[in-house]
């Protein structure tokens, strides 16, 4: 089972990190009357959880029943959402007098126009059904929907909560944990303890001793090595290599354009060269991004910053 | 739908000009190999596609360009040409654009020969390019049908069939003017006539859309731009030719490269060879006019705002004729290998698999297939080393073979 289900906490009392949010909400909850809620933060910080929470604190074994859960990128278009939203509605809540919960997850990845439906619904159900809406950016959420629900901003965890949550599993596991190894896993997550979970699960699948390399070795995994060497091989001069190697990356790995560019602006920060080459691209980086969205061909694009790294 | 697909023959009757007969006799009773060669677009998969119908025949097909290496292709047709058809059918099997074998691998060939050796199904190749070298000691294990540019006549009747059922607006010696002008390539002829379909189709109307290029008329104006520095040379190049040599891609409608895209448009070309030719800052100058083009040729799909066009047009010779800063004593030109289709599909084939694990991933977490998607790199070696995991999923053996390769 993977961890970040197997570790999801089902109590305010285990929920970790968000003190602030959490302790409002709970007061919510103990009151049975919560108002339209909307959670915005970055990712893996305990926004779905705490929805569920409150469902499994409000409605109890029959939660189920009375807890509907959206993801507004995967249930295309408002009309599935609306439609879903209607059926569950129509009846009220069996077991207490509470109302009836929806969790609209990633509710940013909506159109405006989506999101202006979603606000109508929201207003016609608003006898039986309460909303949870999450999302990245709260400013991608039309006002007239912001205006209707409390908003609680989550942050990332920091290396504290990070690490106590590490050490649980850690004992459940029986897992070692170098000392080293807590603050590199929270800086290279920012504080998403989705991603902690999983880097820390997929060492443990080679070695409950969780050491230092083991970490890193997982970590840059994820990541093609090839556009390291391809980087390496344009600042060399070889550009008619690197540019097939990149193409065979792409495709083996079936990357986008922006895929690539993403990797390849952190990679400079490494990159054996002076400061100021750096800063120049960068910059070009940039420009070549922004042309990348504007243009048709995301490989002449990803070519033309590869020159630069010939360039001296 | 396009058209080259929608018309596509589906019975070997339909085929035009062919010698479908010495095929068929090939396919029925023989257990070796055949070779067909023929220039582009003149219906030699479309053909085999046509038969295999007919004949009710399950067809294997392969392309070239997919055989890395000798392990690769024995993995790929080894066991093929032993096995059964599953449906207890016939079968052939087709290798396709024998010409994209990659030249490195001089173990291709050979592997390929002792497929060809040991096959139980008739196997059918094809290529473009007969004469090239490395295709040479294939031609004395295959049989060899030679497959002609289609005549004029012959284009212009199936164009006009085409015009007729989807209604189309045209002067009839606009449609043989068209045949013409497709020099034999049946399938440039109808993606040039859906091309033109939204308008009535005249003449004018056919000048406008710029000739398919010449390999040899490109070359020449790719050569005049290399070798100058002086931009009045260079601008004369692409101006003189204007309406035989495409500048970019008119077939980019979107930004999916799959639907049309003309592999031989002058951008792809220099794209090519740009760095065969210019050293250092040369390149990244010369690449940023390309990338400056590609922003053009987007905007102008998206607008319709052909005067970019100039710009496209200036920037391609001139620019890239002013990028370098001496004079180059020799110049190195070598065909686009570039196929935008080709590539696309391929990178759809495992892009695919790629969404297909990110939804079983999502049956099991609360996440959106979305952001499964970007999970998925931190739990491959995890999905890789756990049974349990891989149980509990539903992963096929296809995506353990592709957490494997990546």
């Amino acid at each position: 089972m993977l961890w970040i289900e197997k570790y999801r906490p089902e109590d305010f009392e285990d929920f970790v990190g968000q003190e602030h949010v959490a302790k409002r909400i709970k007061a919510f909850v103990e009151q049975k009357n919560i108002p339209h809620l909307l959670f915005s933060g970055p990712a893996g910080v305990g926004k779905s959880t705490l929805a569920l929470i409150i469902a499994k604190k409000l409605f109890g074994d029959t939660w189920k029943h009375n807890f509907l859960e959206l993801n507004a990128s995967d249930s295309r278009g408002i009309d599935i959402i609306r439609n879903e939203v209607k059926d569950f509605a129509r009846t009220r809540s069996l077991s207490t007098s509470t109302h009836k919960i929806i969790f609209l997850d990633e509710s940013d990845a909506l159109t405006k126009d989506a999101q202006q439906a979603l606000r109508r619904t929201m207003e016609t159900y608003s006898n039986s059904v309460r909303f949870i809406l999450s999302c990245n950016y709260s400013t991608r959420i039309i006002d007239p929907i912001q205006s209707r629900c409390a908003i609680f901003r989550f942050k990332p965890l920091t290396l504290e909560q990070v690490t106590k949550v590490m050490d649980k599993i850690a004992k459940e596991e029986k897992l070692k944990i170098d000392k080293k190894v807590y603050g590199i896993l929270h800086e290279l997550s920012n504080g998403d303890l989705r991603r902690v979970e999983n880097i820390l699960q997929s060492c443990a699948s080679i070695n409950k001793n969780i050491t230092e390399s083991l970490t890193y070795e997982i970590v840059s995994a994820a990541r093609p090595k090839e556009v390291k060497e391809v980087l390496n091989l344009a600042i060399k001069g070889d550009f008619l290599t690197a540019r097939k190697i990149l193409l065979k990356t792409m495709l083996e790995h079936s990357l986008t354009g922006l895929d690539i560019i993403k990797q390849i602006q952190k990679e400079i920060w490494n990159l054996d060269i002076p400061d100021n080459k750096k800063i120049d691209l960068i910059n070009k980086c940039g420009e070549i991004e922004f042309r990348m969205v504007e243009g048709s061909d995301e490989f002449i694009q990803l070519e033309a910053l590869l020159a630069n790294f010939v360039k001296k | 739908m396009l058209w080259t697909e929608k018309y596509k023959p589906t019975k070997l009757n339909q085929v035009i000009q062919h010698p479908v007969e010495k095929l068929k006799k090939f396919v029925l009773n023989s257990k070796s190999a055949l070779l067909i060669y023929g220039p582009t677009g003149i219906g030699k998969t479309s053909t085999i596609y046509a038969l295999a119908q007919e004949l009710n025949y399950e067809l294997y097909e392969l392309n070239a360009s997919n055989f890395r290496n000798k392990e690769k292709i024995l993995s790929l047709l080894g066991t093929s040409t032993q096995q059964k058809s599953l449906f207890n059918n016939g079968k052939v099997i087709l290798i396709d654009e024998l010409e994209g074998l990659s030249a490195i691998d001089r173990g291709a060939v050979k592997a390929i020969i002792e497929v060809i050796q040991n096959t139980s199904f008739p196997i059918i190749l094809t290529t473009t390019s007969f004469d090239a070298d490395k295709i040479e000691p294939l031609k004395k294990y295959c049989q060899i049908l030679e497959f002609e540019p289609l005549t004029r006549e012959a284009i212009a009747k199936k164009l006009e069939e085409i015009a007729k059922k989807e209604k189309l607006d045209y002067e009839p010696s606009a449609l043989d003017y068209l045949a013409r002008y497709s020099s034999g390539d049946l399938r440039a002829a109808i993606t040039d006539l859906q091309v033109l379909s939204n308008k009535k189709i005249t003449k004018e109307a056919i000048l406008e859309l710029g000739t398919r290029e010449k390999t040899e008329e490109i070359k020449n104006v790719l050569l005049k731009i290399f070798k100058t520095k002086d931009i009045n040379i260079a601008y004369e190049a692409i101006s003189d030719k204007k309406s035989v040599v495409n500048l970019i891609d008119f077939g980019k409608t979107n930004r999916s490269p799959a639907v049309f895209s003309d592999d031989n448009a002058l951008i792809y070309w220099i794209e090519e060879n740009i760095p065969r030719n210019y050293q250092l800052n040369e390149l990244s100058q010369a690449f940023d006019i390309l990338s400056k083009v590609d922003v053009f040729q987007r905007q102008i799909m998206k607008s319709q705002h052909y005067r970019f066009l100039v710009y496209i047009g200036s920037l391609l010779s001139a620019g890239i004729a002013n990028a370098k800063d001496k004079k180059p004593e020799k110049i190195i030109l070598k065909k686009t290998r570039r196929s935008p289709k080709q590539n696309f599909r391929l990178w759809s084939l495992v892009s695919k698999r790629k969404y297909l694990i990110a939804d079983k991933l999502a049956t099991q977490t609360r996440l959106s297939t979305q952001r499964n998607l970007e999970e998925l790199p931190y739990l491959k070696i995890l999905l890789k080393n756990s049974k349990e995991l891989q149980e509990q999923l539903e992963l096929e053996k296809q995506d353990i073979d592709y957490l494997n390769k990546i």
